[in-house]
């Protein structure tokens, strides 16, 4: 059947995508060492797979990734979900976690002023930060300083904050950092982790202002629902 | 008054001289996620020459999003039906005002009722709301939340619009099961005759506006305002619309539920220039 002529002439504005920006901020400190660090990999492998099947996520999200240890690392800054390149990170050294947790959040102030500069509109922004142990070999006011921020920003609704324990994790500690109760990651299952991570990311309802932000049902990597 | 979610009978010459057209359709996102499509629009003609129109966006995040935009879309024409055929047709802005804002109302006790029955809470069916009526003199909307109306006026070469309510992230808006929905709703009254009327929910609000310059973009609106004045020379002009709103081209550009509902005055629209 022939498409309407009148149809055939509609034109469509031009408008720049919106963005989704999200931080994976990764713990590669000693004790991730070996089958931990292997199955990260694979699961940040998995995550390009499956973001980039989606047209529009592999446009509008974008993924910066940021690793601590004994030093901060932007190991990649942010760039569109469809052309994410995974690094393969190795761990070895202490847990520098307040500074990473800083370098997140730096990370996303700028690149939000960066979409108010180009006239981009973005959802709220996430980081989801995946650690097997604690701070250590900080000073205790970074981790402090840490905590604080990231009860500000969850608090102005400036960014949603995730905490995700892998085994070994100190959960207590990570209670105190992140704004909302850590997640446990079920044995190595970063595969499914990330797999639902792209699955969260591509599925961002609409939702009411001032709303918390609700994940999806995370019983597929996790022994502790959200 | 004709409802629509999913399927709506569009095209068929709605009483003199209004020709509608309208659809909703579900998203990609949604399918893949299981969900129906969670937009509705509802329309009636009154007294052989007022159009009243709503169209509503169920959020994703609710679990009954789809009933509600359904159930809101419904009760608001509905209320519109009665309170004009019960008065005479506001003349000032206050009397805009209470008209529209009763069928807010309704709106928001119609949810609050089918949740009561469902046994949840009306967040359960928050929903987007956009209400217009169209006389012989002027045009009011009455708007919670995102997407947009347009109005085509002087023969298509003014437009009047309104533009969704803007949250600080692009995924978060009003609903009218928010706090404050009555008191935030968006109120716009033309008074002028207008020929041409298109109602969106956001799905298509990326392509139908300049976000930038915070305008319609005309190249979107005026064939659609001239399929809409021909509708009646078509042969299945629902089934046309339908196909363009699953068309490639729109479902490259959005996954979200998409709902176009058009409007026009055949004889005064169609022959004039873009």
């Amino acid at each position: 059947m022939s498409t309407d002529l009148d149809l055939e002439n509609v034109e469509f504005a031009s408008n720049p995508d919106p963005r989704c920006p999200c931080v994976l901020l990764l713990d590669t400190s000693g004790s991730m060492a070996g089958e931990p660090i292997a199955a990260l990999n694979e699961g940040l492998k998995r995550f390009r797979d499956e973001i980039s099947g989606d047209e529009l996520a592999a446009r509008r999200a974008e993924v910066a990734v940021v690793t601590f240890d004994s030093d901060v690392k932007v190991v990649r800054d942010f760039v569109t979900a469809g052309s994410f390149d995974p690094p393969s990170l190795s761990a070895t050294g202490q847990t520098h976690m307040g500074a990473g947790i800083h370098k997140a959040l730096d990370l996303i102030e700028a690149r939000k002023a960066e979409y108010k500069r180009n006239g981009v509109d973005y959802y709220r922004p996430w980081v989801f930060m995946i650690t097997d142990g604690a701070p250590q070999g900080e000073p205790a006011d970074v981790v402090e300083r840490a905590a604080q921020r990231v009860s500000a920003s969850e608090a102005g609704k400036h960014v949603a904050f995730f905490a995700v324990a892998v085994q070994g994790a100190d959960v207590e500690k990570l209670r105190r950092l992140s704004a909302r109760p850590p997640l446990e990651l079920s044995g190595l299952k970063f595969v499914e982790l990330f797999v639902w991570l792209s699955s969260s990311i591509q599925a961002r309802a609409k939702v009411d202002v001032g709303d918390q932000v609700t994940l999806p049902p995370t019983d597929g990597w996790s022994s502790v629902q959200a | 008054m004709e409802v629509g979610s999913r399927q709506s009978p569009g095209g068929r010459s709605a009483p003199a001289p209004w020709r509608v057209v309208a659809r909703s359709v579900a998203g990609s996102a949604h399918k893949k996620h299981g969900k129906p499509c969670q937009d509705a629009h509802a329309w009636s003609v009154v007294g052989g020459q007022s159009l009243l129109a709503a169209v509503a966006d169920g959020a994703g995040s609710a679990a009954w999003g789809g009933i509600g935009a359904a159930v809101a879309a419904a009760s608001a024409v509905r209320s519109l039906e009665a309170q004009i055929q019960n008065g005479t047709l506001p003349a000032d802005e206050a009397t805009w005002k209470d008209l529209l804002g009763e069928a807010l109302q309704a709106a928001i006790e119609g949810i609050a009722e089918r949740a009561e029955e469902e046994g949840g809470e009306p967040r359960d069916l928050a929903t987007t709301l956009l209400i217009c009526v169209a006389t012989p003199a002027a045009c009011a909307v009455l708007q919670v939340g995102d997407g947009c109306v347009v109005a085509a006026a002087r023969g298509g070469n003014d437009l009047k619009f309104t533009l969704p309510a803007r949250g600080g992230y692009v995924n978060e808006t009003t609903f009218v099961t928010s706090e404050g929905a009555l008191e935030s709703a968006q109120l716009h009254v033309w008074s002028e005759p207008i020929e041409g009327l298109a109602m969106l929910t956001d799905g298509l609000q990326r392509l139908a506006l300049d976000m930038a310059a915070g305008r319609p973009f005309a190249g979107f609106f005026a064939p659609l305002f001239a399929f809409a004045a021909r509708s009646e020379d078509k042969a299945d002009p629902g089934e046309d619309l339908e196909r363009f709103l699953r068309s490639e081209r729109v479902w490259s550009r959005t996954d979200d539920d998409v709902t176009l509902l058009l409007a026009a005055l055949k004889g005064r629209y169609g022959m004039l220039p873009r």
